[in-house]
């Protein structure tokens, strides 16, 4: 699953990034790297884009961006 | 739950943040050319028109100055130059509200609720920062496309920041609207930054899949915690804007208001003239006025006018102020201009050529002497044809409602 299926509120764990070139570089530069845990925080009122929490901060992104990334969901405990 | 995570519960809430969102456009709107903008204006206007005119009058007096030389001052530089300075008030106000949005971290909200909207039409949230900018003044949006990663977002950005109508056209709308449309004012003037709204993303559309063509960049960006702007920032960035508009109301102007003077004042000969429809503006205004018949406008003054607002927008009133006076300028429009042409005449104004100093950055920023060029036609031709439609369908409606 990607973060895209996170519900708000969920935190899943980075898992792969599954796009090449560009959009990786713009990912990994962003903080999403292999194993950080990103919180899926709301989607925008018109649907798209959605914002996330990583490494403590937000970010912005669009779902057709987002769904490159492979999370695992982390139970909360 | 940090402060951020609080606003934000608001500021981009599912249901909440479209309402806020226009409501903080709406009021940046209303602030700056409602009473309160208005109010400011005209005690501004006021203070320069008589006491300040009439005080450099009296000191020329005194000195025991030539008749020529009260004229270029305050006929020429005083009447020109103030007609615009007078609108410091509503620009300190737009800036000032402006930069508010963009140091408190809003702006990237705007970003983040506006991007499926503006995917639409072929960019990203990330472009509104500009394309907003770009009511304040044409030259920091386009610098600000900078931001946009993708050449293509950046071009097609550019292409639609001049008809995000920028702060210097609104002396010209405020001139005209105060003396056409004294009861609807705000209604006019709103409708006018809607159409440019529509002109833009019109431009958008038709760009975006022929010469303007390209991959979607991708959109992931920060959004930055909520700040209180500090005073001191606020202060140095309107300051920075103000002074763009006080050094070119003291050069530009006063040069372009001289130049205007003396045209007007002299004719080819080099003879004063008493009427100022023998001068040689008159002669250069004649030639070029037939362009702007079918748009209701085809006079010497407005032909005068839009070709002095190349060099800045501001220029379109103060050479009218130089033309027919700056007290009696209302008067004077109000006669020489009917609802429809004063309508067709704003809308031109709107969408024509940006002045020298945003089309060098355009032209710096399109890194493309062919597509500058392109902008340039497609500008005057959008005017020329918006304002023409305006002005036939409308005189066609009234003949036929009038019998």
């Amino acid at each position: 699953m990607t973060i895209v299926d996170l519900k708000p509120g969920q935190t899943g764990i980075v898992m792969e990034i599954r796009c090449k070139g560009e959009l990786r570089r713009r990912i990994i530069d962003m903080g999403i790297t292999r194993g950080v845990r990103v919180m899926l925080k709301r989607t925008a009122p018109f649907g798209d884009p959605i914002q996330i929490n990583v490494r403590g901060y937000e970010l912005s992104i669009r779902k057709s961006d987002a769904e490159n990334i492979e999370i695992e969901i982390l139970e909360r405990k | 739950m940090t402060v951020t995570d609080k606003i934000d519960k608001f500021a981009t809430n599912k249901f909440l943040a479209v309402p806020i969102f226009i409501l903080i456009v709406m009021s940046i709107f209303y602030i700056t050319f409602g009473p309160i903008g208005t109010y400011l204006k005209i005690g501004f206007e006021n203070f320069i028109k008589n006491d300040f005119s009439n005080a450099v009058l009296n000191f020329l007096t005194s000195l025991g100055a030539a008749d020529w030389t009260k004229s270029l001052v305050v006929e020429g530089v005083i009447e020109g130059v103030g007609s615009v300075v007078s609108f410091l008030p509503q620009i300190v106000i737009l800036f000032t509200l402006l930069s508010l949005l963009e140091d408190s971290g809003y702006m990237a909200r705007a970003a983040f609720i506006t991007d499926k909207l503006l995917r639409r039409i072929g960019l990203s949230g990330r472009a509104f920062v500009p394309l907003l900018m770009g009511f304040g003044c044409s030259v920091p949006a386009v610098l600000g496309t900078r931001i946009l990663e993708k050449e293509k977002d950046k071009r097609l950005t550019i292409f639609m920041i001049p008809f995000m109508s920028c702060s210097a056209k609104m002396p010209v709308y405020l001139m005209f609207v105060a003396a056409l449309f004294p009861n609807h004012q705000l209604l006019v003037i709103l409708s006018i930054y809607i159409i440019g709204i529509i002109a833009a993303i019109f431009t958008a559309l038709l760009f975006k899949n022929t010469i303007l063509k390209g991959e979607i960049a991708p959109f992931i960006m920060e959004l930055p915690d909520y700040r209180v702007p500090t005073f001191k920032n606020l202060v140095v960035h309107v300051w920075e804007k103000v002074k763009d508009f006080i050094v070119k109301a003291g050069t530009v102007l006063i040069a372009a208001s001289i130049v205007v003077w003396f045209l007007q004042s002299f004719d080819l000969n080099l003879n004063m003239v008493e009427d100022s429809s023998d001068s040689i503006l008159a002669s250069i205004g004649v030639f070029i006025a037939p362009v702007f018949t079918l748009c209701g406008f085809g006079n010497w003054q407005a032909a005068v006018a839009l070709l002095s607002g190349l060099i800045a927008k501001e220029s379109v009133v103060s050479t009218m102020a130089v033309l027919y006076g700056y007290s009696d300028l209302p008067y004077i429009i109000s006669n020489s201009f009917s609802y429809l042409s004063a309508y067709a005449f704003l809308i031109f104004v709107l969408m024509y050529t940006p002045c020298v100093a945003a089309l060098s950055a355009i032209k710096r920023e399109l890194k493309s002497n062919r597509l500058t060029a392109i902008f340039i036609v497609y500008q005057l031709s959008i005017a020329w044809f918006a304002s023409a439609f305006i002005y036939q369908v409308g005189t066609l409606i009234k003949n036929i409602i009038g019998g």
